[in-house]
């Protein structure tokens, strides 16, 4: 029994095989990839499906941290402002409370708490993208309408809040009277009306009232600052954790994907190599038979 | 003893059976690449002596055989058509394969980014962009659910198409080795072995194509079955496989009035049965129940919601009838597709309330898909898992099952295969022969010459 070298059984389907891998690994080296099919690798194929849900859910909540953070430094800012337009408020009136106080005196404290009053109005009433910010969950309107000279929250107590990662959210919005009123029976608005009023007839006991509302609503504002800052810290950390996530899911992702250029390299080389003695060991096959040797 | 006229009929006898030789080995060269042919071998036997203290009468030729090993033969008939069938499994899954994408740019993307769109609308439901966002990213994930679903359809299609065609020729050839199979036991024919190889070939194709089993009878003919015995061929008759359709329109399969669809699990025709019937059928079931899952959950959530409007109630995807071809009709809702305002954001009502568009985003970590609630993306790798881990498995079936083939076709070309270095010694040898017997042709010519001579002169 002759087992013999036969170049279209033997030699062409060594060829292929050669063939093949220079082709795979042509193909790892030219894209970086170390598969084209899931079925070269089902299981890194079923887990890169998870990991690449994973690094777009990453990159959705990267998004909605980033959204949020513009809104909380706009809402920061706002709070700054009412901020510092209660310590001018108060400024004033501390100027204008006491015998020496004149009626001129008065009348520019009462004229300063009505600018007061028109900035506050139109800080909480602020827009982010067309969509007040100070209104709850009612983001289409203001947040506080004057409607023949009386002041009315328009938005409600229920501020939106988006996911900035599993299990954490931020508020998105914010209830402007919480702020403005808390647990007083005016909002603070009102309260700057009826003191201007006071202090421009020298009313003590309206100013001292006006004053311990100011003081109350200073309270209240600072207090919203600091629950904000600690909402902003929340994004800045979560978009921290969220790039330490993405970095080590990619990784992952990597490993399942990316090909390992070293090793496809060298397996080039040796694919190469598979083929030139494949194609060599043929064309010598095909030269020598018994018949060269005949004469 | 033998007279010199006697060593002379005998030298001629040698002379033309080492020609003999020489045909054959030309024969054999001549055929070294058909298909099929078996090399053909002289078998020459002494002649006896005529009587006692006789020294022979040369050489007879017994005939020419055709050198085959048929337990060889019936091995590598198995390993053909389990090689044909992983083969043909392998090219099919390997497009379907290749039609189901890579991680992050197939169906995974598609529900990644519907999800998404609507935890970017959480950050200000009232946008317009985002609801048309919302809207598009729907319908990029309902298309993507449909092209899937059109590619296993296609796939099952493909493969149904595929093994009509395949018993259109089984039914060729069964006709054919019937027809041999008459010739060669008529044994009228004197080119018998060429018609025994030529049958050969008939039965490795079918094999290969159906699974074939080839049961030989003593008469020299041979019989095939497939499935659970069925006969396609019994000696001198064949019989043709019936092709039918089903109520889906899928092909079936009749011998002598019996359905034996079930049956052919063998070659090629089998390996495609196999995907229309088993393979794709369970891959549609997983696609569906993802489809029909995410459609329904997204639903509940969104008619629970408050649309833009105000308004309660609306579906966001046209509700599914049932899980069976959920993924291949689903579609965004035409009232909703028309008018993005009608995507429910909220639960309460009010137009900054983000509830219902964080819960439907939140859909994408939850587990409702299928009895083991499975997130959709968990969902989809398995489908993706099940589908490369079956195409794998075939790949590498089929290169053992190559291995085998390889192996037993080296065993039956040892035996069967003409080798031109065989045949060159072969070659070497009849013509050797043939001059040493022209030799002693001529030394006994001579010899007859010397003593007719000494006859002419002694008289």
């Amino acid at each position: 029994m002759a087992l013999t070298f036969d170049i279209v059984r033997d030699g062409i389907p060594a060829i292929n095989t050669a063939q093949a891998a220079l082709a795979q690994a042509q193909q790892q080296v030219s894209t970086g990839r170390a598969w084209q099919s899931v079925a070269a690798d089902p299981a890194a194929a079923s887990r890169a499906v998870g990991e690449h849900t994973e690094l777009s859910v990453i990159d959705a909540y990267k998004s909605t941290a980033n959204a949020v953070a513009s809104r909380q430094s706009a809402a920061d800012s706002t709070l700054t402002d009412i901020i510092q337009q209660l310590t001018s408020a108060m400024a004033s009136l501390t100027g204008a409370q006491g015998s020496t106080a004149t009626q001129a005196t008065r009348d520019a404290a009462a004229d300063s708490l009505t600018g007061v009053r028109d900035a506050i109005a139109s800080d909480v009433n602020t827009t982010y993208q067309g969509t007040y910010i100070f209104s709850g969950s009612q983001v289409t309107k203001a947040a506080y309408a004057n409607t023949g000279g009386v002041w009315t929250y328009q938005g409600d107590n229920a501020p939106v809040s988006v996911s900035i990662n599993t299990g954490t959210k931020v508020a998105d919005t914010w209830d402007g009277q919480a702020i403005l009123q808390g647990s007083d029976s005016t909002d603070l608005l009102t309260t700057l009306d009826t003191l201007a009023t006071a202090v421009r007839s020298g009313d003590a006991a309206g100013m001292s009232a006006g004053m311990t509302a100011l003081q109350s609503a200073f309270g209240r504002a600072t207090q919203a600052q600091d629950r904000l800052g600690t909402d902003e810290n929340s994004v800045a950390n979560a978009t921290s954790r969220l790039t330490t996530l993405s970095l080590a899911t990619d990784t992952r992702r990597s490993q399942d994907e990316d090909a390992n250029m070293a090793a496809a390299v060298s397996q080039m080389s040796q694919a190469q190599t598979s083929l030139q003695a494949a194609l060599a060991t043929v064309a010598h096959a095909s030269q020598l038979t018994l018949f060269d040797f005949l004469r | 003893m033998p007279g010199l006229f006697d060593s002379l009929s005998m030298a001629t006898t040698s002379l033309d059976a080492q020609s003999r030789g020489i045909d054959v080995t030309g024969q054999n060269l001549a055929n070294v690449n058909t298909n099929g042919y078996s090399r053909r071998a002289l078998l020459l036997a002494e002649a006896p002596p005529e009587g006692p203290g006789g020294t022979g009468g040369g050489v007879i030729v017994q005939g020419v055989q055709a050198l085959r090993d048929s337990y060889v033969q019936a091995q590598l008939d198995t390993a053909t058509q389990s090689g044909a069938y992983e083969g043909a499994l392998t090219n099919q899954l390997s497009t379907l394969s290749s039609a189901l994408g890579l991680p992050g740019s197939s169906l995974d993307a598609s529900l990644s980014s519907f999800f998404n769109s609507f935890s970017q609308l959480s950050t200000d439901p009232t946008s317009i962009v985002y609801r048309t966002g919302v809207v598009a990213q729907g319908q990029a994930l309902a298309q993507s659910f449909n092209t899937m679903a059109g590619n296993l359809t296609a796939a099952q299609q493909s493969s149904d198409a595929t093994a009509r065609g395949l018993v259109d020729q089984v039914n060729a050839l069964t006709t054919q080795v019937a027809t041999l199979n008459r010739q060669i036991g008529d044994g009228a024919d004197a080119n018998v072995e060429s018609l025994i190889d030529q049958r050969q070939v008939d039965i490795t194709k079918l094999s290969s194509l159906i699974g074939a089993v080839a049961v030989p009878s003593t008469d020299g003919t041979i019989g095939l079955t497939v499935g659970n015995g069925h006969a396609i061929v019994i000696g001198t008759s064949s019989f043709q496989i019936g092709v039918g359709s089903d109520a889906q329109g899928l092909a079936t399969f009749t011998l002598q009035d019996v359905n034996v669809t079930s049956q052919l699990t063998g070659g090629q025709v089998g390996a495609m049965l196999h995907i229309r019937s088993t393979l794709v059928p369970a891959y549609q079931a997983q696609l569906d129940q993802l489809a029909y899952n995410v459609a329904t959950q997204v639903n509940t959530l969104h008619q629970a919601g408050t649309t833009l409007t105000g308004s309660t109630n609306q579906a966001f995807f046209t509700a599914p009838t049932g899980v069976t071809g959920a993924a291949a009709s689903l579609t965004v809702d035409p009232t909703l597709a028309g008018d993005p305002n009608l995507v429910a954001a909220s639960t309460t009502g009010t137009p900054g309330d983000n509830q219902t568009a964080l819960a439907i985003a939140n859909l994408q970590a939850t587990g409702f898909v299928g009895s083991n609630g499975a997130t959709p993306s968990e969902a989809w790798s398995q489908l993706v898992y099940t589908v490369g881990q079956d195409t794998a498995s075939a790949t590498s079936a089929q290169a053992n099952q190559q291995q085998i083939i390889t192996q037993l076709t080296q065993l039956r070309d040892a035996v069967s295969k003409v080798s031109t270095d065989d045949e060159a010694a072969q070659l070497i040898k009849y013509q050797q022969a043939y001059l040493a017997n022209a030799r002693y042709f001529t030394v006994i010519n001579d010899t007859l010459a010397n003593l007719m001579t000494m006859v002419t002169t002694t008289s």
